[in-house]
């Protein structure tokens, strides 16, 4: 009994020193892309190149979604206004929802799958294959070439993105508001500008820039402390898939929480 | 009898290129080295050997700074770089070239830009600059014409001469190479241990040093055999010394007899 009581311990214990260990390196990391965010050489290249991946290559898959996710909000929302025969609302419901909360968290959830995935991918198999440690040996820091382009191009692409997404969304349930509720256009729009204010998309888009510092970080963070082969990259991806969306759900609970009561 | 670190070398007198001073480093609880002390001379090809396990990858590591000892000294040319800001290592880098195990090539750049990316980064060259001297780099390890090839269609043998290319590129003083020739066939393996010495006899004042287990190839290629045992520097000498040696631990190394006080190894 005994026995079984300290094993517990000494697992929760080795559990605990992990977390703290990975706190720790993760805080380092942190620090060392600050300083070397601010310092040159600025690549400038790298990170136009990393707008285009984040950006530009996340584009379709952010289109299709956002389409589908207003509509299916519309949907929803218009049957259930329905009933109060207040379909007029579904626009501004739907708008809403979107600025606030689905743009930013959905468009974090597309980024961390397709574009987190890849850098946590491709970092980790620099690092297994010791091309990490070829680049600190020649004296370029992976931290400056490798994770401050991608984390700039996240942070600044994820507001963007979170746009287009809000933008197409309404589009979307503006369809079915068409279509299946014969709502009509100038109710539609007059409501969408009585709930939805300015302030709303801003808070939107603040999400959605923590968002991507977030995810691109983590991925980063997964990546370059990867150990052991393709295993390791694997675990690595995975990892940071995992992380990133647990991440940001609790991140935009507490960021929600803070703009509520500013 | 073991020659003492350092012995033969007592009556040289020039800054060496690399000194270590009691360096000492434990991962968790493996203590990898246990205070290693040692000097490489400039000009030299030296080899440190060592069994599997023994920290030679390590040594390396702390050579050029990605790795930093617990405890001890590291000087290079003469600079105390133990507890020196990251800019001094970045310094000291420019003057050093890694050829790794595999060459450690980027993947996704063709062979010219695995070569030009330390000149990139270093220097400022006009386009054509950088092209004629990527082209003259891959030249000196034999593969003219492979600026444009992409690095997954290499052979293991090409790998290691582009890292080679690139490890020279920013004409370093002093050159490392990884176990050069583990996993090489006997043909590799020669032409491998002939671009060290073509290196070494083309560039002037260039210092090679060389992790390896083929100990053919060190009692051939080395002016000075640095032996590793217990995370510790064992043995210094030249190949004549090490035959010459009757101590019963270096004798089972350099024969790879299975009796002996190394022990069998580990299956």
């Amino acid at each position: 009994m005994m026995e079984v009581a300290l094993s517990g311990l000494e697992s929760l214990g080795g559990l605990v020193r992990g977390q703290i260990i990975g706190l720790g390196r993760f805080t380092l990391l942190i620090r060392e892309l600050f300083f070397w965010m601010v310092r040159r050489p600025f690549r400038i290249q790298l990170i136009f190149k990393q707008f285009e991946f984040v950006g530009n290559k996340s584009l379709s898959i952010v289109t299709l979604s956002s389409l589908f996710t207003g509509a299916v909000l519309g949907l929803q929302i218009g049957k259930i206004f329905g009933i109060f025969k207040a379909e007029g609302l579904m626009g501004a419901a739907t708008g809403k929802a979107l600025a606030l909360e689905l743009a930013p968290v959905m468009c974090g959830f597309i980024v961390t799958g397709r574009a987190g995935a890849a850098m946590a991918a491709e970092i980790a198999t620099m690092r297994v294959n010791e091309q990490l440690d070829a680049m600190e040996a020649m004296g370029v820091s992976p931290v400056s070439y490798l994770i401050v382009p991608r984390v700039i191009a996240s942070t600044l692409m994820m507001p963007l993105l979170s746009a287009i997404f809000l933008s197409l969304g309404l589009v979307g349930c503006y369809i079915i508001g068409l279509v299946m509720f014969r709502v009509d256009t100038s109710v539609f729009v007059a409501q969408l500008q009585w709930l939805v204010w300015v302030s709303d998309i801003q808070k939107g888009m603040t999400k959605a820039l923590v968002f991507g510092f977030i995810l691109s970080t983590i991925a980063c963070y997964k990546g370059f402390h990867a150990r052991g082969g393709a295993k390791g990259v694997g675990e690595a991806t995975t990892q940071a898939v995992v992380a990133s969306l647990l991440t940001i759900l609790i991140v935009d609970f507490f960021i929600s929480l803070v703009q509520m009561k500013g | 009898m073991a020659i003492p670190p350092g012995q033969s070398q007592s009556k040289t007198h020039t800054i060496p290129v690399v000194c270590f001073k009691n360096v000492r480093k434990t991962f968790g609880n493996q203590q990898v080295l246990r205070g290693l002390s040692f000097e490489l001379q400039p000009g030299e090809i030296s080899f440190i050997i060592g069994r599997s396990g023994e920290g030679k990858s390590v040594t390396i590591k702390h050579i050029i700074g990605v790795l930093h000892p617990d405890v001890g000294e590291i000087f290079i040319n003469g600079e105390l770089l133990t507890r020196a800001p990251e800019t001094s290592w970045i310094r000291a880098r420019k003057n050093m070239g890694l050829l790794f195990q595999d060459g450690a090539l980027f993947d996704s750049m063709t062979v010219g830009e695995n070569v030009a990316f330390p000149i990139r980064e270093f220097e400022q060259l006009t386009p054509k600059e950088l092209s004629l001297r990527v082209e003259s780099l891959l030249d000196l390890v034999g593969l003219p014409g492979y600026g444009l090839a992409r690095v997954p269609d290499l052979s293991i043998g090409e790998r290691k001469r582009v890292g080679l290319a690139r490890a020279l590129s920013l004409n370093p003083s002093l050159l490392l190479y990884d176990e050069p020739t583990t996993g090489m066939d006997p043909l590799i393996s020669e032409l491998i241990d002939s671009l060290i010495l073509e290196m070494q006899k083309k560039i002037p004042g260039l210092s090679s040093v060389v992790i390896s287990h083929d100990i053919q190839s060190v009692l051939r290629l080395a002016d000075r055999i640095f032996f590793l045992h217990e995370g510790k520097m064992y043995a210094t000498g030249t190949p004549t010394e090490f035959r010459a040696n009757t101590d019963p631990i270096i004798q089972q190394f350099i024969t790879g007899s299975l009796k002996g006080p190394l022990g069998q190894p580990i299956a």
